[in-house]
């Protein structure tokens, strides 16, 4: 049954010459489960926005065309600390119910049906400014569930999330739609987690949909267009061409099995072309011994750390919401003081943190990585074009930085640490909120400033990015080092964190980590059938 | 925490501020003060109390220097100079140390009174209570609470961000300290703004306003409500009619006075009273029978 209809919708936000939507036409099915993807700044949060009013009731600026539909939307946004209004997780749930006028008796039964429903009985007396990222969000979902509303619109709700918590939170929406019928409309951008639960997957570029279809074709239709949006797996799979393409592990898995009986293959776990740890041969430009952290002498968050950083390696750091990453990379920066234990630094550091905005204020990109020379006093700012070149935002020199998109933000802001020539760079979360191309461009940059003799940190959820980019890898728990070692040792024996490809291959090789990987192990096997 | 009703927490509050603005005696000043401390530590928020006092000594110390060398009244002549490089002729007076020692005490009790008034209602009751009556001064102060607590975090980030690209905040020369915190003004501005749409859209999408509101819980006046809102309209009647004999003010000039026998006995009746409140808060806080409702 269609319960949501758009012709030929046209938006403009006030005061914006180009439009943000272009000639929608679009239906939506009670109970589906709709992925949409799209590059950043291509129009998805606003038409996330259009199914429940915001746009334009909210936002306002112009609009043409028909919208059909008149059944209440919930939305889940991107960040939780910003939809949450109560102190406490049960009146937070309760919050919408009020504002709609329901009596109490019917409201207490409803929102201890969502407390029960989403497991979180346990919290619902806590704060909810106390919460972990991923019972935020739970309860973001449980505000609208308890609202009665059965299409939830969600706007990348797990792009801060850890890997557990994105899961959860994905298990959710499944239940959602598998057991409730509830109709959900999903805005992501890790798609590995979410796009074998969609029915219908919608692709959005410069204000219009230009792929509406099934998830299946949509593999051949982005393969054939050179979109970068497929899942790890049916990625992998296109490459082989095969004709039809897994969309998750279990059906991978299937394939995987049939290639290797059929080719006869060894399974043994043999590991291929395995890159040795280079900790014996580079020395060490960071290390700290027996670290111990607070914050007002309250619980200690960062526990006994002991960790040696070598010269030119690319480090990341993985772990829960909470487990103390960012505290790390804070004091390994120098930023913190009230620490025991020893830390030595031996170079210069340059430090990005998880929001961009936190860097632009001047009103062109020059004079951004220029402010940056004149306060470190460096005279020669013949680096500013080079670093910008670098980066490949010279074109957007003489614009204002807070009119960029995302992406290019971010690379203003790495741009205005990089003028300092650090000899080490630490960048805090750079993957959040970038779509697969923008993160393969990070990536390659990184590499290109480790060619110059810089040493990198990089704090993330992302596994697939480690795996690419990292030469080794941290997994930090409750504010312990639990495993340190070669992307290899750590990726190949987690549970949540390892790749995609790694699920894929386990049992057959454990040690495939990557798609290079993956593809070298069939082919040292005699080809690919 | 306590579980008050957000109206008698509300009166109690601005009872004890006016009271505090209006009095001018330091005896009353004081009972004020011991009040909202021993209130504070009977619920259990030692901490909070500890935050406020001690950034509210500096305050004390600061009035106790200041008045001096502005007001050059009173009799009893501490210490006297007659040149001084930019203040000229000074002459401090014990009066005026009195005088600046009871203003410092005065801006205390103002201060801790509204972390008395966080510890005894919940905020949620006190948003739903207001949001009944006052839907668009709700939502703005709503935006308001949260962007002040937002901008403490931002504050914070954005200066250890600005540490690392260089800028120096412990420059000695006044425009260069400026000049280095303007680029962290001028971001958080821009942060605010974007904050406090985002918490607008939050509150539009959960249909804030869209009709008259109810309540998850109904805000019920207890025992403990009836017996605070007693002792308030006691002390209402109290204040009334000290300010008619005159026995809530005191002169500090020319000399400190004595303070009259009638004077002590009126300040033991209203200290009495006010008093009353810790016990019925005790009582709360140990006594169940207290939290139902009459």
């Amino acid at each position: 049954m269609e319960i949501f209809k758009i012709r030929d919708l046209t938006y403009y936000y006030p005061q914006e010459k180009n439009p943000a939507l272009k000639n929608i036409n679009l239906s939506i099915n009670e109970g589906e489960f709709i992925l949409l993807l799209g590059n950043s700044g291509s129009g998805k949060t606003t038409l996330g926005r259009i199914f429940n009013k915001i746009v334009p009731e909210f936002y306002g600026g112009k609009i043409k065309g028909n919208i059909y539909g008149n059944i209440e939307v919930g939305m889940v946004f991107q960040d939780p600390e910003r939809q949450l209004v109560m102190d406490k997780v049960e009146r937070e749930l309760a919050f919408g119910l009020e504002n709609i006028g329901l009596e109490t008796k019917y409201m207490k039964k409803r929102v201890m049906e969502t407390l029960s429903f989403l497991n979180i009985d346990d919290i619902k007396q806590s704060n909810t400014y106390e919460l972990s990222g991923g019972q935020k969000q739970k309860v973001a979902i449980g505000a609208m569930l308890a609202l009665g509303n059965n299409f939830l619109v969600l706007d990348e709700p797990t792009s801060q999330l850890d890997p557990s918590s994105s899961a959860e939170i994905m298990t959710i929406l499944k239940r959602l739609n598998d057991e409730l019928g509830y109709t959900i409309f999903l805005i992501e951008q890790k798609i590995d987690r979410c796009f074998h639960l969609a029915d219908r997957i919608l692709f959005m570029e410069n204000g219009e949909i230009v792929y509406d279809g099934e998830p299946r074709s949509f593999i051949s239709w982005a393969y054939r267009y050179k979109v970068n949006f497929l899942p790890s797996i049916s990625h992998f799979f296109s490459k082989l061409d095969i004709k039809d393409i897994p969309l998750n592990i279990k059906e991978g898995r299937k394939l995987i099995k049939n290639i290797i009986d059929k080719n006869q293959f060894l399974t043994s776990n043999k590991k291929i072309k395995m890159k040795k740890s280079k900790e014996n041969s580079l020395s060490p430009i960071i290390e700290l011994k027996k670290i111990n952290f607070s914050y007002d002498n309250k619980k200690n968050v960062l526990n006994n750390i002991n960790l040696t950083i070598y010269q030119n390696e690319i480090l990341g750091l993985m772990g829960a919401n909470g487990s103390g990453k960012t505290t790390l990379i804070k004091l390994i920066a120098g930023l913190l003081k009230n620490f025991r234990g020893k830390r030595l630094v031996n170079g210069s550091i340059g430090y990005l943190s998880q929001n961009p905005n936190d860097y632009l204020f001047n009103d062109t990109v020059y004079e951004e990585l220029k402010f940056t020379l004149d306060n470190k006093g460096i005279k020669d700012d013949r680096i500013i074009e080079e670093i910008l070149k670098q980066l490949d935002i010279y074109k957007y020199k003489n614009k204002n930085p807070r009119d960029l998109s995302s992406g290019e933000k971010q690379r203003v802001a790495l741009a205005s640490i990089l003028v300092m020539r650090p000899d080490i760079l630490i960048l805090d979360e750079p993957t959040r909120g970038l779509n697969l191309e923008l993160i393969d461009n990070l990536g390659n940059i990184l590499l290109d400033i480790r060619k110059k003799e810089t040493t990198i940190i990089v704090v993330t959820h992302d596994v697939e990015f480690v795996s690419k980019f990292c030469d080794r890898v941290g997994l930090i728990f409750n504010g312990e080092i639990a495993q340190i070692g070669s992307k290899y040792e750590v990726l190949t024996s987690g549970i949540y964190y390892s790749t995609q490809i790694n699920k894929l291959f386990r049992g057959y090789n454990d040690f495939v980590l990557t798609e290079d990987d993956a593809i070298n192990f069939l082919h040292i096997n005699k080809g690919v059938s | 925490m306590l579980k008050l009703h957000p109206a008698t927490s509300i009166i109690l509050c601005l009872l004890l501020f006016f009271l505090t603005l209006l009095y001018n005696n330091p005896l009353y000043i004081i009972s004020i003060l011991l009040f909202i401390v021993i209130g504070t530590l009977i619920i259990g928020e030692r901490s909070s109390l500890i935050k406020v006092l001690k950034y509210s000594k500096f305050n004390i110390i600061f009035l106790i220097l200041l008045n001096p060398l502005i007001s050059q009244n009173g009799r009893t002549i501490i210490f006297k100079a007659s040149y001084v490089p930019f203040l000229g002729r000074i002459k401090i007076t014990l009066e005026s140390i009195a005088f600046g020692l009871n203003m410092g005490l005065k801006l205390t009790c103002i201060t801790t009174v509204f972390v008395f008034y966080s510890l005894l209602s919940e905020r949620d009751d006190i948003f739903s209570f207001f949001a009944k009556y006052l839907n668009k001064l709700t939502i703005i102060s709503s935006m308001t609470i949260n962007i002040i607590h937002k901008l403490s975090i931002d504050l914070k980030r954005i200066k250890e961000v600005m540490v690392l690209r260089g800028v120096n905040f412990n420059q000695k020369n006044i425009f260069k300290k400026v000049r280095a915190v303007y680029p962290i003004i001028k971001i958080i501005f821009i942060s605010s703004l974007e904050g406090s749409l985002d918490r607008a859209e939050a509150l539009h999408s959960r249909l804030y306003g869209k009709a008259k509101r109810t309540n998850y819980y109904i805000l019920r006046f207890r025992k403990i409500d009836y017996m605070i809102n007693m002792t308030n309209l006691l002390l209402i009647i109290i204040f009334i009619i000290s300010f008619m004999l005159n026995y809530g003010d005191y002169d500090f000039y020319p000399t400190l006075r004595n303070f009259s026998y009638h004077e002590l006995i009126f300040l033991l009746v209203f200290n009495f009273i006010l008093y009353l409140n810790l016990l019925f808060i005790w009582w709360y806080k140990k006594w169940k029978s207290l939290k139902s409702e009459i």
